[in-house]
């Protein structure tokens, strides 16, 4: 009998370039679908015949949509490989930065850099970055030592946290007065639409060195399934490991946050997804989840834009939509 | 050469109570050493100590007469396999995989696997018999056909040393046997030092070359199982009555623990 093993190189070839295929699918459609000017086949052809009548429609596509896209490929990686990691690292199949209240945690930090008049980038970053890490300290603290692999602590310990981060945010928002408020409360529930191609360029900069770190520690992540103890017996230095994980990912989910708001479920839906269709291995499903879920982002975009609204949806409303009756249906799965 | 493990006043607390007090002993090159006694003597502490699980507060494990601290965690876990009492139960990948993953301390950090990884977890699965089983997921097992898998992982892991925490105590007879003869095969062909907790007294007298017989985190005794294994030893560290002689097979003592209604058979104690 042949040791089975979902591993292997060629295997991750495979699924990388099929998800990038599905990945370049989602851009396509997410350039070409939009709220102003033409259909679909038009900006197709726009998109790719350089026909001089066609000018309106390519300034559209070029400096509006791509932008948004490239930004909604980077929020979606990052979230993704968030969830991806705090499952790993928590042995719970429900740990995600939302969900835990890390992204309410670093919405507040960006929120007072945002009141202090910081720029966009890198003072709201560097704001948003403390809060959240303020609130995985406190996620830390509250469900150290034994409780940690403890499913139903730590997800009281987030809602909790986040019931708590809710009300600052409301807090700082009601001694907020100015036409800062409308800003503030759009980007709260998730918006993409800032998007400029300076700083989407910076966030890219910022997260590849990460996901690249990210990587290197999945077989670790695979290891750390199995119990601290047995991947500490494995060879895993488990306080550098998680350290260097917690605070990579938390980097991460900040920075995206600083740029697009509070985005739930995603790091949910698509490790989820993903693992179902691609099995449990990280060295598999890490690249997985930064293709996948900037797919996905693209397209949850592309809905909140083309879907029937006043002015526009924020996309946050789309992914929690999706996001929470699976957050149900998982939570009801594992009980049993 | 096979490392020595060398235990110097070694204390262990959890919350100020020593767990572990002041123990010191010696397990020689390719030995095959095992821990008895009584529930809450501290076994499984030391054993996680010496694996370097967990902190310990004073003395000093030496491993080849360097100390344990001094070695990187990766280079640790490719002196020393464990098997903790507690195996994982839900734990997604294959049994095959997981028996790899016993390879890890020997590949580079993404632990991409070779021929030679390969060839070693299948040996590792045909002698424990669970290579009928590598497709199969942790969580579809049996507890015996569990534990016959984490040693896979063991001794895929290809250590002079093996750590097993009470590793026959979800196993049926014929299993039991099967692993400590498996274990033995280890010490005599690839001179592995096997180091085990055991609640099962008369397999450690079976199999074990030396004995370590613990009580409240102490050391009661120390020697071959002839020496640790006397009626006043089992006494004075299991608070129980126990009926020792010499085994029908061989040189080793069997000991049968007294039920109530014998009791009035043996010469009393004197106050």
């Amino acid at each position: 009998m042949k040791i089975e093993n979902a591993f292997s190189f060629k295997r991750l070839i495979l699924t990388t370039v099929f998800l990038l295929l599905v990945l370049g699918v989602a851009v396509l459609i997410g350039l070409s679908v939009g709220s102003s000017a033409g259909n679909p086949t038009a900006a197709f052809e726009a998109i790719f015949s350089p026909d001089p009548s066609n000018e309106v429609l390519r300034t559209i596509i070029w400096r509006i949509r791509l932008p948004r896209v490239l930004l909604a490929i980077l929020v979606g990686a990052a979230l993704s490989c968030g969830g991806l990691v705090f499952q790993a690292l928590m042995r719970n199949p429900l740990a995600e930065p939302y969900i835990l209240g890390i992204s309410g945690g670093s919405a507040i930090g960006a929120i007072v850099g945002i009141l202090m008049g910081f720029s966009r980038f890198p003072g709201v970053g560097i704001t948003a970055f403390a809060g959240s890490m303020a609130t995985l300290g406190l996620i830390l603290v509250m469900s150290s030592g034994r409780t940690i692999l403890k499913k139903d602590a730590l997800l009281l310990s987030g809602v909790m946290i986040n019931a708590f981060c809710s009300a600052i945010i409301m807090f700082l928002l009601s001694i907020t007065q100015d036409q800062r408020l409308h800003n503030i409360m759009f980007w709260l529930m998730g918006d993409l639409s800032i998007a400029d191609l300076g700083q989407t360029g910076t966030l890219a900069v910022l997260l590849l060195p990460c996901v690249v770190l990210l990587f290197m520690l999945s077989h670790a992540m695979n290891l750390l399934l199995m119990g601290k103890e047995m991947a500490k017996s494995m060879g895993v230095n488990i306080t550098t490991v998680t350290f260097t994980m917690l605070i990579v990912t938390t980097f991460m989910v900040s920075a995206t946050v600083s740029q697009s708001g509070l985005l739930g479920f995603v790091g949910l839906v698509i490790p989820h997804l993903l693992r179902m269709l691609l099995g449990p291995d990280h060295r598999i499903l890490l690249p997985s989840c930064v293709l996948g879920g900037g797919a996905y982002m693209v397209i949850c975009d592309m809905l909140a834009r083309t879907l029937p609204s006043q002015g526009e949806m924020p996309v946050g409303v789309i992914t929690a939509l999706i996001g929470a009756p699976l957050f149900i249906y998982l939570l009801k799965r594992s009980a049993s | 050469m096979t490392p020595s493990i060398d235990i110097r006043n070694l204390t262990i607390r959890y919350n100020h109570t020593p767990v572990v007090d002041d123990l010191s002993f010696r397990i020689n090159a390719g030995e095959f050493f095992i821990i008895i006694g009584p529930n809450g003597s501290g076994k499984t502490t030391l054993l996680k100590a010496v694996a370097g699980m967990i902190p310990h507060d004073h003395g000093t494990i030496l491993l080849n007469d360097r100390s344990l601290h001094r070695y990187r965690r990766k280079e640790l876990a490719a002196s020393i396999a464990y098997v903790p009492q507690n195996l994982p139960l839900e734990f997604p990948f294959t049994v095959g995989e997981v028996v790899l993953m016993g390879r890890s301390p020997h590949q580079g950090i993404l632990g991409m696997e070779g021929e030679a990884d390969r060839r070693i977890a299948r040996e590792a699965m045909e002698i424990t018999e669970t290579l009928h089983l590598a497709a199969r997921k942790i969580e579809q097992l049996s507890g015996g056909e569990r534990q016959r898998v984490f040693i896979a992982r063991a001794i895929s892991q290809d250590t002079p040393i093996i750590l097993l925490d009470e590793p026959t105590a979800a196993l049926d007879l014929a299993h039991q046997i099967q692993m400590m003869d498996l274990m033995e095969r280890l010490k005599a062909e690839k001179q592995t030092t096997i180091v085990m907790v055991s609640h099962d007294i008369n397999l450690a007298a079976m199999y074990g070359e030396r004995l370590l017989m613990m009580k409240g985190g102490k050391v009661v005794t120390t020697g071959t199982p002839a020496e640790v294994l006397t009626f006043e030893n089992l006494e004075a560290g299991y608070d129980c009555v126990v009926l020792v002689d010499q085994s029908p097979m061989g040189d080793f003592p069997r000991v049968s623990p007294v039920p109530n209604r014998y009791l009035y058979l043996m010469p009393r104690k004197t106050k």
